[in-house]
């Protein structure tokens, strides 16, 4: 999308390598991770994981009705009240009811980002998913058997690279042209298989080259096996760190096309649509739009952050060698 | 070299030649039938204009046939004319192009005059404090879609303190302030995660500058820190810049779509959206191709560029 193009490198600083301290060898990953991670990297943690819950709490709510959800200030997100009663509050400030306000058409506004977080996490999730798989798989099989495999699935990645993402997205949309939450998260999902191909590419290059994988051939284990066991299980540290990332992209891509209204349709709530009917009523009131643009700010840069950390916590894994 | 630089222009026709293959079938999937993706909604359909559509779309051949034809009038600039309203997508591109270009052009001088110090700066005092708020604002950048910066620069600029337009564009010709005022707020919005990257470029390749045995005599000489940072370091440093600002440059033609429909721009990327709102295909088509095309092209050119340039990257090898 725009400048924030899924193919624009993003440079990162070299990853610090973190030590553990003595107390936190020994415990489980997780703990062994939290112990690792300085405050504002727990801050991302604990708003992601809300986030998280956010959305396999809609989810349950979407699939199971919304009778009981009231209790902690949830109101059906597409309902529109006024068509009900006459008691249509538009754009009015957070209250007792309506925990950050109604929106312009007097919709709860914190139970439509609960449920816009469905949509993002799913889309950004399917994306990070099909990416990581497929991509993996792809670019270590390229990477390690080089020649005419190689040749053949790069050519492909750098025709698909070679549009602006945005572009051939936009595309996309227009020639499925079924706007359904399943049909956005395959087509992103789909875009998201080259770019991570080329980093899985880029890092079994070296990974072909180690030591271990020469042991390997030289005690005639299957090229396959060697593939299975020695390269993507290397490789796929790297590139998850890449899919924290990316499934952050992922989240402002969703949002833009929802910003431009060719993201899940409405009624149903998106982050991006909240955002562009709260930006047509800015000139009155700007609250509406605080809400929609915390909740892509926040999480964005909660899953940067978790991805550098993820990062930092791999790096000496290449270095130690 | 020749043989290198022969080599990335036979890569870039191929590339080419896919790319637009690729967007001409994709777009001949659409559903519904032709003669429906080719005519606005509310056009008359008689048979004299089916047929004349049918000609002039060359719908009756195989498909590698009107691939071939298409692209045979496309090398000749004619990239099609759309029934909506006529528009020749040539003509469109010619008259929209200026405007996305000023904006992804102010947008990356912004993003320079801004990223160049920042960066010298994390280089040269690492680990400080003033490194680490700059840390800190870029990862703040790198989170900031352009949607959600151009809002928050509508709502301060224009709704708050009504210091600039918030839609439309001033021509050059017209106005130079106007101008001016127009550009600013789009090309900011751009420019926030531009700056992110380049600072954190810049910065990686000035440490790595700085520990070169150059930069020490440069200091042992006694010459000022400032002279030794700007004048000896920078340049050695900018390599890697110059490849990303082309890439960037490159998105940045076609990547301006959100951004222009915020604020009413009347560039291609606008355009585009426009013609996908309104499923004319045919400017999409041409649209798609032509943004993709100048991405191709650019990224060529840099490579060229750099065989030209540094002399290490002509036996790296292709």
């Amino acid at each position: 999308m725009s400048i924030v193009d899924i193919n624009t490198p993003v440079p990162v600083p070299e990853a610090a390598l973190i030590e553990l301290s003595e107390d936190a060898k020994g415990k489980g990953r997780v703990r062994r991770y939290w112990s690792a991670m300085g405050w504002g990297t727990r801050l991302a943690a604990v708003w992601f994981s809300f986030i998280v819950l956010a959305a396999i709490f809609t989810t349950l709510l979407v699939v199971f009705g919304f009778e009981g959800a009231s209790f902690i200030g949830l109101q059906d997100p597409d309902g529109l009240p006024f068509l009900v009663g006459s008691d249509a509050k538009p754009n009015e400030g957070p209250s007792l009811d309506n925990w950050l306000g109604t929106d312009n058409l007097g919709r709860d506004i914190f139970s439509r980002i609960l449920h816009g977080s469905r949509i993002s996490l799913t889309v950004s999730l399917t994306a990070a998913v099909f990416g990581m798989t497929f991509g993996l798989f792809l670019g270590c099989l390229a990477g390690f058997k080089r020649g005419k495999v190689e040749t053949v699935i790069m050519s492909i990645v750098d025709v698909i690279l070679a549009f602006p993402a945005l572009i051939l997205l936009l595309i996309m949309v227009i020639v499925l042209g079924r706007q359904t939450l399943s049909f956005i998260s395959l087509t992103i999902g789909l875009l998201a298989i080259p770019p991570f191909t080329r980093v899985a590419r880029a890092n079994s290059l070296s990974v072909s080259n180690r030591e271990y994988v020469m042991a390997a051939r030289a005690i005639g284990t299957k090229p396959t096996k060697i593939l299975f066991k020695e390269i993507i299980p290397n490789v796929a540290p790297s590139v998850f760190g890449y899919a924290l990332v990316y499934a952050a992209l992922i989240i402002a891509v969703e949002g833009a096309l929802a910003f431009l209204g060719l993201s899940v349709q409405p009624p149903t709530a998106t982050w991006g649509q909240m955002l562009n009917e709260a930006r047509g009523d800015i000139k009155v009131t700007v609250v509406p739009a605080l809400w929609p643009a915390g909740a892509f700010f926040f999480t964005i840069l909660s899953l940067n952050t978790l991805g550098d950390f993820y990062r930092s916590m791999t790096a000496f894994r290449g270095s130690s060698l | 070299m020749a043989k290198l630089i022969l080599s990335r222009l036979v890569r870039l026709i191929l590339t080419l030649l896919a790319v637009s293959a690729l967007t001409f079938f994709l777009l001949k999937q659409l559903p519904g039938s032709e003669i429906d993706a080719l005519l606005p909604p509310n056009a008359p359909r008689d048979p004299e204009t089916i047929a004349l559509l049918e000609e002039r779309f060359n719908l009756n051949d195989p498909l590698p046939v009107q691939y071939f034809k298409w692209l045979g009038n496309a090398v000749q600039g004619d990239l099609g004319t759309s029934a909506f309203g006529g528009l020749s997508v040539s003509g469109q591109i010619k008259d929209r192009l200026p405007i996305t270009a000023e904006l992804a052009f102010v947008s990356v001088f912004f993003a320079l005059i801004i990223a160049v110090p920042l960066g010298i700066i994390g280089a040269y005092r690492p680990k400080s404090k003033t490194d680490s708020i700059i840390s800190g604002i870029n990862q703040v950048f790198i989170s900031s879609p352009n949607y959600l910066v151009a809002a928050v620069l509508l709502y301060v600029l224009s709704v708050r303190y009504g210091l600039l337009p918030t839609v439309g564009w001033t021509r050059l010709g017209d106005s130079i302030t106007g101008n001016l005022k127009s550009v600013i707020m789009p090309a900011l919005s751009l420019a926030l995660l531009e700056i992110a990257i380049y600072t954190r470029l810049i910065k990686t390749d000035m440490s790595a500058t700085l520990q070169e045995d150059f930069i020490l005599s440069a200091r042992a000489k006694g010459l000022p820190n400032r002279y030794v940072l700007f004048r000896h370091a920078l340049r050695p440093s900018s390599l890697s810049l110059i490849t990303v600002l082309g890439l960037n440059l490159g998105a940045l033609l076609g990547g301006t779509v959100v951004i222009e429909f915020i604020f009413g721009l009347p560039g291609i990327g606008g355009k585009l959206l426009q013609s996908v709102f309104s499923r004319d295909v045919v400017m999409v088509q041409g649209l798609a191709v032509f943004i993709s095309m100048s991405y191709v092209v650019i990224n060529t050119l840099i490579d060229i560029a750099y065989l030209v340039v540094d002399p290490r990257t002509r036996s790296r090898g292709v």
